[in-house]
């Protein structure tokens, strides 16, 4: 079933071109790969799709809704959650509290009913309790539950804030350089963990990465971008040895052996 | 309306204006490079008031020497604010800066209630000003014509320095990219410092003007046209210097329009004034002449 | 500590807390009473600021103009028709409120909502900006709800304000409303609400991208933090007896952000211990500012002088932003739990001392 149908998205700034022409459909369950050199438009890709960008051409439609120029936290209602290349947690907040943030969303009781402490609210509050406490437990941040996020390790805060967008309850997990900064252990970690958490969660999982080991070690379907447009779409194999793709990065990074 | 006080209007406008680019554009250029709304900047207007005032009546300058001595004495005031109360919190978060800003101008205030009293003092009126001119059947007051030279004057001067000189380059440098700026070797301190030094001076000039005008000086004089002033710099484009002059003439030109064609709504002037402010940053936010960057996520 | 305890503890201290007004009410001169209800009044303030800024990290100088809503609105249902006939000299009052004369409680109610509906006009425009310009903005509207005040004559009763007054607030009244306030405040910051507004505070487009709507929220914490500012402003018209516009200038608004700041952003505690320290400060240093006090320094005397007071407090502002930024509570809120870990540290190093 197509979850999500990308069809001519561009994006304009001025006289830039930061993506041209771009078009995907994704499969529900798929785990689909975007690599490109740098500037290539990647992640303003991923910035039209949650709507942080309004496209300046194009379609998006995700679940058979149109979702184009919508705002966030409408397109995050319908489904889609996100991480950033720079992570983007609420540092001072506790890491059991950033997940909870995620889970705000779906909370029917208004306001008043929070602030008075009424008991629809009261059952609320510890739904989403138990909710986050079991999400951190299946990701394994249980332990740093009441840890300010600020102060948590690299490869920790990557995982929470995995975690946070889990909360939203996605059907559609984008993950923007997730494996920046980490060494080959943490990323190793981490494909397994990718992989984890789209069986358990049953995701779509889109991922856009520098790192080749990621890509090519967990994507069975990759588009490569270049200067906003789109030059080759195929499994790892054929991505390798496509001559354009090799021009594009003047030599595909080899596999660590 | 005859079309004489039409021109006469327009003139009172256009004089008005001129004090008000003086100080938007001191606003301008400290907003271009801190990205600050320098609050205090009204409170060193005030500051230059006061100081031309006492250097007449206690010093018994002669005007012209007090007005000239004044404006190297408040830009050297703007320099000192720069200099104890922002410079730092350069590294804080934003906020630190703009509260620090508002605590200044408040202090500028208490200082001026204590020493100055809060009792109007009166400005003198040289007598060159306070001539009776008339060009055909516009009449005027010679201090009306003054001010718009003089603030052109000073408007003139700082379009010199701001892009014929080394230093105005480095401004326009830093107020672009201030990282970038740090990393071709630009002395980013003298630099804010000169940004200061010449806003600081601009007000006194303003100061001057205004005073020539409206003579009773009061320790928190500088607040209502502060505010205004910061109005006619995002009107024109806030960070741009043309922007703020041509927002400053705009803002004296319309204040005074209304006053003379809607006497009825003349109390609320301010409260249009601040309605324009809105407008402009709601659906407009580069004003008429600067642009803005888009903020990446 | 279990939650209950602590709750039992809240509930016996509010209730010591509450006889010691009432007593204090009786008992202590007017004087004495009328800081005490300032405080109140002020913390209730800086609550209100607190929400805005510390909680959802939004730079609002607009308080002033919110406050002389709430002010206005109680002031002029609650005067008597007799009085307001005699000075409403420039203008006459138009209906209704040329009739209106009501008691405390319904008065109260309906200016507070004035001025929470106010805060929901003021905040619409203003928090579709940011930082510095949303401060501006804030400024120039409670500027701007002044220009008008001063100008209709006819329900303000402009530049001369509103007298006579009655005395309704007392010290039951003002900290009360203190309990209230922070009763609700603290409940939302403690809910899921209040984590929505504090990811706005810490990153809008992250909050944005989890699925909060981030300008609603911002609505909401401003227009509940209007209510309280409201109702600040509607105990202090009944405190000082008159209104004026020149009562509700942005120096109120400053005076606002002291508090808030001394006691820490981000902090209700910290609301309540700035506001002792502000307007103990301010009555402590009254005698700055009458000449008849005089100190001899180094064979001079140097006298005191109007404008004192404000001077010193002023540098002290300046002085916190510069070197204290985060106040005396920083964001941390007191709680039982800390008290009892304090004493049980002074108990452990007295009986460490008596082992030696």
């Amino acid at each position: 079933m197509t979850i999500l149908k990308v069809d001519k998205l561009s994006k304009h700034f001025g006289g830039l071109i930061a993506v041209s022409n771009f078009n995907i459909q994704l499969e529900q369950g798929e785990l689909v790969g975007l690599i490109g050199p740098n500037g290539s438009g990647k992640t303003t890709v991923f910035n039209m799709i949650t709507g942080l960008y309004k496209p300046t051409e194009g379609r998006i439609q995700f679940d058979s809704k149109g979702i184009t120029g919508l705002r966030p936290d409408r397109i995050t209602a319908f489904g889609i959650s996100r991480t950033f290349q720079n992570i983007r947690l609420f540092s001072q907040l506790s890491v059991l509290d950033n997940v909870k943030v995620g889970c705000h969303l779906r909370l029917r009781s208004s306001p008043i009913a929070a602030a008075l402490g009424l008991p629809g609210y009261r059952r609320e509050e510890q739904e989403i309790d138990r909710e986050s406490t079991s999400l951190l437990e299946r990701v394994g941040l249980a332990d740093v539950a009441q840890e300010e996020a600020g102060g948590l390790p690299y490869g920790l805060q990557r995982k929470l804030e995995i975690a946070r967008a889990l909360a939203t309850q996605p059907k559609l997990l984008l993950l923007d350089e997730p494996a920046a900064g980490m060494n080959p252990a943490e990323t190793g970690e981490l494909m397994n963990f990718i992989l984890k958490i789209m069986e358990q969660f049953d995701l779509t999982v889109w991922v856009v990465e520098h790192q080749m080991r990621l890509i090519m070690g967990i994507c069975p379907k990759i588009l490569v971008l270049d200067h906003g447009v789109t030059i080759a779409q195929g499994t790892p194999d054929e991505i390798q040895n496509d001559p354009k793709v090799i021009e594009a990065y003047l030599g595909v990074e080899e596999e660590d052996a | 309306m005859t079309l004489s006080m039409f021109w006469q209007h327009l003139m009172n406008g256009i004089s008005l204006g001129g004090t008000y680019a003086l100080m938007a554009v001191g606003y301008t250029m400290v907003y271009g490079i801190l990205r600050l709304i320098n609050f205090a900047h009204g409170d060193v207007f005030m500051m230059g008031a006061y100081f031309a005032f006492y250097g007449i009546a206690i010093f018994a300058l002669p005007w012209y020497v007090s007005f000239l001595l004044v404006i190297p004495l408040t830009a050297i005031l703007g320099m000192v604010v720069e200099r104890a109360a922002y410079r730092p919190l350069r590294d804080a978060p934003k906020i630190s800066t703009l509260l620090s800003a508002i605590g200044v101008s408040m202090l500028l205030q208490n200082v001026g209630f204590l020493l100055f009293s809060g009792i109007a003092k009166g400005f003198p009126r040289p007598s060159v000003f306070a001539k009776q001119w008339s060009v055909g059947s516009i009449r005027f007051l010679s201090l009306t014509l003054f001010t718009i030279v003089i603030s052109l004057a000073a408007l003139v001067v700082t379009f010199y320095l701001a892009y014929r000189t080394k230093m105005g380059r480095a401004m326009r440098a830093v107020s672009r990219d201030i990282e970038i700026a740090r990393l071709m070797g630009i002395n980013i301190d003298r630099v804010i410092s000169f940004t200061f030094a010449i806003g600081s001076a601009l007000a006194a000039v303003g100061a001057i003007t205004w005073s020539i005008k409206f003579p009773a000086l009061v320790p928190d004089m500088g607040v209502v046209p502060g505010l205004k002033c910061f109005i006619a710099a995002v009107l024109g484009g806030i960070g741009s210097i043309p922007g703020a002059m041509l927002g400053g003439f705009l803002l004296g030109i319309g204040e005074i329009m209304i006053v003379a064609f809607l006497p009825g709504i003349s109390g609320y002037k301010y409260a249009i004034a601040y309605s324009a402010l809105i407008l402009v940053l709601l659906l407009k936010p580069s004003g008429l002449l600067g642009k803005m960057v888009e903020e990446k996520a | 500590m279990r939650k209950a305890t602590g709750r039992i503890l809240t509930a016996v201290g509010l209730l010591i807390v509450f006889m010691l007004l009432s007593w204090a009410e009786k008992n202590l001169d007017p004087y004495k009473c009328r800081i005490l209800n300032l405080i109140a009044i002020n913390a209730i303030w800086a609550v209100s600021l607190n929400l805005i800024y510390g909680y959802t990290g939004q730079f609002s100088l607009g308080h002033a103009g919110i406050i002389a809503i709430g002010a206005y609105a109680s002031s002029l249902l609650t005067v008597s028709v007799v009085k307001k006939a005699k000075f409403f000299m420039i203008e006459p009052p138009i209906w209704p409120i040329s009739v209106i004369q009501w008691p405390f409680a319904p008065s109260l109610v309906v200016a507070t909502l004035a001025a929470t509906l106010f805060g929901f006009l003021m905040g619409f425009p203003a928090l579709q900006l940011h930082g510095d310009y949303m401060a501006i903005v804030t400024l120039g509207f409670a500027e701007v709800i002044r220009v008008f005040i001063m100008n209709l004559y006819s329900i303000t009763n402009g530049a001369l304000g509103v007298k006579a007054v009655p005395a309704y607030t007392t010290l039951l009244w003002s900290w009360g409303c203190l309990a209230f306030a922070i009763f609700i405040v603290k409940k939302l910051g403690d809910s899921s609400y209040g984590r929505a507004f504090k990811a706005i505070r810490e990153d809008e487009v992250a909050a944005e991208t989890i699925g909060i709507s981030v300008f609603h929220h911002k609505l909401l914490a401003f227009t509940i933090a209007s209510l309280f500012a409201g109702l600040g402003g509607v105990l202090w018209a009944h405190l000082i007896c008159s209104t004026d516009p020149n009562a509700f200038t942005f120096l109120l608004s400053y005076q606002i952000l002291i508090v808030t700041v001394m006691g820490g952003m981000g902090s209700l505690t910290g609301s309540i211990i700035g506001s002792i320290i502000y307007v103990g400060l301010a009555e402590l240093l009254r005698p700055l500012d009458t000449p008849t006090t005089a100190i001899r320094i180094l064979g001079t005397t140097i006298r005191g002088h109007p404008g004192t007071r404000m001077l010193v407090i002023s540098i002290l502002f300046v002085m916190i932003i510069l070197f204290y930024r985060r106040g005396i509570m920083g964001s941390k809120e007191f709680s039982w739990k800390w008290l009892l870990s304090k004493l049980q540290a002074v108990f452990k190093s007295k009986t460490t001392e008596q082992e030696k």
